[in-house]
């Protein structure tokens, strides 16, 4: 085995990600060169001092602080998801009551024309209360779900 | 990810994040003050970040937060190793004044590198682990540890040549 392999099989043996095989192959390798042997215990050293870190812990204040944090932004504003889907909505019902309307429009328009010439004037009104209409679906669409 | 497994993440990941500030950020104090901003900046940015890399982008985020964060403070106390040997150390030990200076080594490397080596040391987690926490190959873990550690190596014994 070349130094360069055993330095790189030393980094994984000390990482615990070593295989059988290639361990009793590096260990092969250890007892003929001192040169490997001394970089194992050197490169030991990094190990050993990282895991004596001391634990940290994020105090628990910290942590309900940023949920805290989190949930005032839910509250400032409606996700773009939710607005998306309450447009969604509005705009499927407005569809809807305008082709009602304009259904309505087309037969009063209809009648107009083969009835007396004063009941027009019935389907004007009935086209303002479907705009009427529209707007309070819109309004309580845009009320009902916040 | 959903907004549901956010406070999951967050407990999950909270100590590991905090770990790696104090590192760049020289103080527990300072440190605290931007995990929150990380974390809320994850949450702004829920619907972009993928559950398999979140840890990573976290992991950059708090290197972002913490650059801005020292550049607002007009210090760069992590990324200069005099400020923390000047600090007369409470104990007098050796060992001590090396942890110093690994922490400021890993400060120092990209925060991927950094990512690697906490989960691989601090919570000895597998490769395969590590490579489950961060979203990328066991092979990206093996070589990522292979650089993290020849840089800190070299650091740490720059560090010593010092004293
Ligand atoms: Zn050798």
């Amino acid at each position: 085995m070349r130094c360069s392999k055993a330095i790189h099989l030393i980094d994984l043996k000390l990482d615990g990600e070593l295989s059988a095989s290639n361990s009793r192959a590096l260990n092969q390798h250890l007892d003929k060169c001192p040169a490997c042997k001394a970089w194992l215990s050197e490169a030991a050293k990094l190990n050993i001092m990282l895991s004596a870190s001391p634990d940290i812990a994020v105090p628990a204040w910290v942590h309900a602080q940023i949920m805290d944090k989190v949930k005032k932004l839910e509250t400032a504003k409606p996700s773009f998801s939710r607005r998306f889907k309450l447009a969604t909505v509005t705009a499927t019902l407005a569809v809807f009551v305008s082709l009602l309307a304009g259904a309505h429009v087309g037969v009063q328009t209809f009648k107009s024309e083969t009835e007396a010439y004063d009941t027009s004037s019935y389907s004007v009104s009935s086209a303002s209360f479907g705009e009427t209409s529209l707007m309070e679906v819109y309004e309580t669409g845009g009320t009902y779900d916040e | 990810m959903k907004k549901e497994h956010f406070e999951a993440f967050l407990s999950k990941n909270e100590n590991r994040i905090l770990r790696y500030l104090i590192g760049l950020c020289g103080n527990e104090q300072d440190a605290l003050d931007v995990l929150q901003s990380v974390f809320i900046a994850v949450y702004k940015n829920l619907d972009r970040i993928e559950d398999a890399t979140a840890l990573s982008y976290t992991y950059k985020i708090a290197h972002n937060k913490c650059i801005t964060f020292l550049k607002a403070k007009s210090r760069y106390v992590a990324v200069d190793p005099v400020y923390f040997n000047s600090i007369p150390d409470s104990s007098g030990g050796v060992a001590e004044a090396d942890y110093k200076e690994l922490h400021l080594a890993i400060a120092s490397v990209p925060p991927k590198l950094a990512a690697v080596i906490q989960l691989q040391y601090y919570e000895n987690l597998s490769y395969k682990d590590i490579s489950a926490q961060l979203g990328i190959s066991v092979k990206a873990v093996e070589s990522l540890l292979v650089r993290a550690k020849r840089i800190l190596r070299k650091k740490m014994m720059q560090g010593n040549n010092k004293k």
